[in-house]
């Protein structure tokens, strides 16, 4: 029984992962950068200033993490730097953010150099004001150190910036960089900077004895590209991943019928669908005169799948011009996705499962996207069984 | 007469010869012309310098062929005043090409109409001398199709005419620093509580609030002058006066703006009611507008709605309908203050502006502005200055149609800031635009802390060294004050990448702590998440979804935003 995932999320990762952890390769069919690629690198099951910090991992999440190598997630919630200054706990992060929780009460360097992103006096100052530091008793300050290279590193995209420290000339220069330093520091914070495939946070701590990592990272930094390298990696060894893009998914007798970009139509009797929400491009807006017979949101491929939000059908809504943002809250598009039940499956859909941002009314969090992709990969196995 | 006019009740001597309520276009251009003539002047601003719809304008200095056919003196006076304020602010104005295509099923029909276009022109063209503008250009069908490429075909030919634009928030701005710097007193988030008057009626004063600190105060002067805009009838009642007294027809107006210029001229399309609106290139961006009706909300809180957003897409979309895809990247709303007249349509209602003397109602002392446009401000402020003047025996000359505004004093070529600052070309340039010869100054900043040199919004872009120059120099107390003189966060990322960092800086030159910092940050972009909301469609729908997730990452829920 042959098992389709569309998308290459977190929930997609994470249902071809569960699938192939139960002795099955899915087929994953992945286009674009979606929202994981553009996360902040904190793991979230709730928004965190509302996060139960009591919830506890379930193993297979724990394992996901483990295989996908560039997470670190453990059982205690602990504190990271974000990129604009606060101090904020998360139940875990890529492997490369900086663990405050191995800085409290000491003295942590906030590495200053002229990058235009990057204003270290003014964000120490910021981490030093969080109601964790003076908790805690950390200190931190800025500490120049000459890591620029060339006058244009100053205004390259964080992204681009992080991935000349892959060469290892470059990691050395770092390291000898902070060894010169003169000044006393307990740690070392930079911005989301580190490298993409070399874990450069890892060796550098280990090089100097101290932690040194990252804060978090803005959309498209860092923290999203280490893990789509990840993910890679992980598809590469566990499902038979594909690029394409979903046009439309037809139902058919016996399951789904795919057409994507460039392939041949192609069926599968069980298909997860974890092509994220509005900020992946999963799901879209249309303006009324923007598209013919129906305003609102739909799916960025044709399907027989309704979208809801707040518990109701919004696909061509009762409207001439479009959803009213100004009523539902700019939010509204945080919460608009494919309805299903609690195990993931869509009702009236036999064999159809969704995950991740897809999803209506979930958090848009990294490890609500495992979650559910777990689930709904569970979900999806159970049907085959079902069925033989 | 002259002993009442001096003291106040308890016999004290008055604070200052004019008290100006309202940091609007008329408001700061009374502040200046009565400074300029050497009267000591104290202005009150409820909200932000430009904060209503001298700020939320079309951005145009036009000369008013609209209102040719009905109010020929408005062409005339705004043809007039667009040259004088091309000579003060020769910084500020950037040349905006008009089209006016002309369609229509039957040719000649569309013929006759183009003829009687051109005619019409003609006599534009008559005042166009005035203004340094350009004589119009009759077009036909293929010159056009050659020229802007993205209109619909079929036009019988068209019309080009000459107009001029600017950043009326930074006009504004001049205008107020320029006020200070001849010793006016400029109060920002400070509003009027109280119109003080004496037991004959006469008014000698106001009293105010700081709406930041919540410290009030009281200040006295010879004249008073109402220059609130929509605000209007409510000032007027501050002094126990009937809202009547200063009587407006307050008309809504909103433009929503697109990433990037789509069109090489500003284009003239009709909307379904057969107003006439437009899609603009301005600075580096386009504007759709403008709507007109009467508005009886909240004027602290004007916000366009979606039905008047769809109403000019759907206008421009006929004639231009690559808009569709174009990505709305904000909206600005404002009321004009327009003359009071009952019956006419909104469009109809004269543009002229007047003066109110409230001795009439028993207020001697106490004046209103009412109506006027962006495009004749300073004429009004020196006509309402000569009132004034007049009263108070002073004789000084006017002087507002020559004095250069700051900045427009020096001429800079932006490639010296590139060469001398690190700049690059696109910085120096949206700089020098903004701030004219006092760029230098920011230069100087730069050239002192490196650090200052560092794009904080790269979709403008902004430097630090500037958002620190117009905390210092041009009273701003927050994010949004920042935003309205510099335009950051307004660009494509809607500030995303740089109202934190804004904030932080903001708290940091003004003594506050971090946590203030973000505050200002926050509100600065859940107000300007809520004007965008009405116009959000496809092309932005990803870049807001975006948007809110980092916020989420940073802040949590937003269960702590304001």
């Amino acid at each position: 029984m042959r098992i389709a995932i569309i998308g290459a999320g977190i929930a997609g990762a994470a249902a071809a992962f569960e699938i192939a952890r139960q002795g099955r390769r899915a087929s994953v069919f992945h286009d674009v950068t979606g929202s994981s690629g553009l996360y902040s690198g904190a793991l979230d099951f709730e928004p965190w200033d509302c996060a139960d910090p009591t919830r506890v991992l379930e193993p297979d999440l724990s394992e996901f993490s483990k295989q996908l190598g560039t997470w670190k997630l453990g059982a205690a919630t602990r504190h990271v730097a974000t990129l604009e200054g606060n101090v904020r706990p998360t139940r875990g992060s890529d492997r490369a953010l900086l663990d405050l929780e191995r800085c409290a009460g000491k003295r942590v360097a906030v590495v200053d150099l002229e990058r235009d992103d990057w204003d270290a006096p003014l964000l120490a100052k910021s981490f030093a004001n969080s109601a964790w530091a003076k908790q805690t008793g950390t200190e931190f300050f800025a500490l120049p150190v000459a890591v620029l290279k060339k006058g244009f590193e100053r205004r390259i995209s964080g992204f681009d910036f992080a991935a000349l420290h892959d060469a290892a000339e470059r990691a050395q220069a770092l390291e000898a960089a902070l060894r010169s330093s003169n000044v006393r520091a307990d740690a070392w914070l930079f911005g989301p900077w580190l490298g993409i495939e070399r874990q450069l946070a890892d060796e550098l701590s280990a090089a100097l004895g101290v932690p040194v990592g990252e804060t978090t990272s803005a959309p498209g930094g860092a923290a999203g590209a280490r893990f789509e390298l990840a993910r890679d990696r992980l598809m590469a060894r566990l499902a038979d991943a594909v690029r394409g893009r979903l046009l439309s998914l037809e139902r058919v007798t016996g399951g789904y019928r795919l057409h994507l970009r460039d392939h041949a139509p192609l069926e599968f009797p069980i298909v997860v669908l974890a092509t994220g929400g509005v900020a992946a491009g999963g799901v879209a807006l249309e303006r009324s005169f923007e598209r013919r017979g129906g305003t609102g949101f739909r799916l960025s491929f044709d399907a027989p799948i309704a979208l809801e939000l707040d518990a109701e059908v919004v696909e061509g809504v009762s409207s001439l011009a479009n959803v009213d943002f100004v009523e539902r809250g700019l939010d509204a598009l945080l919460r608009v996705g494919i309805a299903v039940q609690a195990d993931g499956s869509l009702p009236g859909n036999p064999g159809l499962f969704a995950a991740g941002d897809a999803l209506a009314g979930r958090p848009r969090t990294a490890l609500v996207a495992a979650d559910s992709g777990l689930q709904a990969a569970r979900a999806a196995l159970d049907f085959a069984r079902r069925l033989g | 007469m002259a002993r009442d006019l001096d003291i106040d009740p308890s016999g004290r001597a008055l604070d200052c010869d004019v008290i100006v309520i309202g940091g609007g276009v008329n408001g700061v251009g009374v502040a200046r012309d009565a400074a300029l003539r050497g009267l000591k002047v104290a202005l009150f601003e409820r909200n932000d310098i430009a904060f209503g719809a001298s700020g939320n304008s079309s951005g145009m200095i036009h000369g008013g062929p609209r209102y040719l056919t009905y109010d020929p003196a408005v062409t005339q006076s705004s043809c007039l005043d667009s040259g004088h304020i091309q000579r003060i602010a020769p910084h500020l104005l950037f040349r905006i090409p008009f089209l006016m295509p002309v369609f229509g099923s039957n040719a000649v029909k569309s013929k006759v109409m183009l003829t009687a276009i051109d005619a019409f022109f003609d006599l534009y063209d008559a005042y166009q001398p005035l203004k340094a503008g350009k004589n119009h250009v009759r077009l036909s069908a293929a010159e056009i199709a050659e020229l802007e490429p993205g209109l619909v075909g079929g036009a019988a030919g068209g019309i080009t005419f000459d107009e001029w634009g600017i950043d009326g928030a930074r006009l504004c701005i001049g205008n107020a620093v320029d006020a200070r710097e001849r010793g006016a007193e400029i109060r920002v988030h400070c509003t009027v509580t109280e119109i003080l008057r004496r037991e004959d009626g006469s008014v000698y004063g106001v009293r105010f609030r700081d709406r930041a600190s919540g410290q009030t105060g009281q200040r006295t002067a010879r004249v008073v002058v109402n220059a609130t805009g929509a605000w209007a009838p409510i000032t007027t009642s501050l002094g126990g006066l009937e809202p009547n007294a200063a009587r407006i027809r307050p008309g809504k107006g909103i433009h929503v703006f697109l990433d990037r210029r789509l069109t090489n001229y500003a284009i003239i399309a009709h909307a379904i009611d057969g107003r006439q609106v437009f899609l603009l290139p301005w600075q580096n961006m386009s504007v759709l507008g403008t709507t007109d009706d009467d508005y009886y909300g909240d004027l602290d809180h004007v916000v366009a709605t979606s039905d008047e957003v769809s109403y000019l897409f759907q206008a421009v979309e006929h004639v231009f309908p690559a808009v569709r895809s174009a990505r709305a990247i904000g909206t600005w709303g404002g009321v004009r203050p327009t003359l009071y007249d009952w019956g006419p349509n909104e469009d109809e209602l004269s543009r002229e502006h007047q003066v109110v003397d409230h001795r009439a109602h028993g207020a001697d002392g106490l004046y209103s502005m009412i109506g006027g446009k962006l495009a004749s401000y300073r004429l009004f402020a020196e006509e309402m200055t000569d009132v004034i003047a007049t009263r108070l025996g002073n004789t000084s000359a006017k002087r507002s149609h020559v004095s250069p505004l700051p900045g427009g004093d020096e001429q800079v070529d932006p490639m010296q800031l590139v060469v001398q600052g690190g700049m690059e070309a696109v910085t120096a340039t949206r700089l020098e635009y903004r701030h004219g010869g006092r760029s230098l100054r920011v230069l100087e900043r730069m050239l002192e802390k490196p650090r200052e040199a560092a794009v904080v919004c790269s979709c403008e872009p902004v430097t630090e060294a500037e958002i620190r120059y117009v905390i210092e120099h041009e009273f701003a107390h927050d994010v949004s004050d920042v935003a309205r003189r510099t335009r950051l966060g307004l660009g494509a990322c809607g500030g995303m990448r740089c109202a934190l960092r804004c904030g932080r800086i903001v708290a940091d030159a003004t003594g506050r702590s971090p946590e203030v910092g973000q505050q200002l940050a926050l509100e600065f972009l859940t107000q300007s998440a809520r004007r965008r909301s009405a116009a959000v469609g496809a092309a932005q729908a990803r870049q807001e979804a975006l948007s809110l997730s980092a916020l989420q990452a940073e802040f949590g829920s937003g269960s702590r935003e304001p």
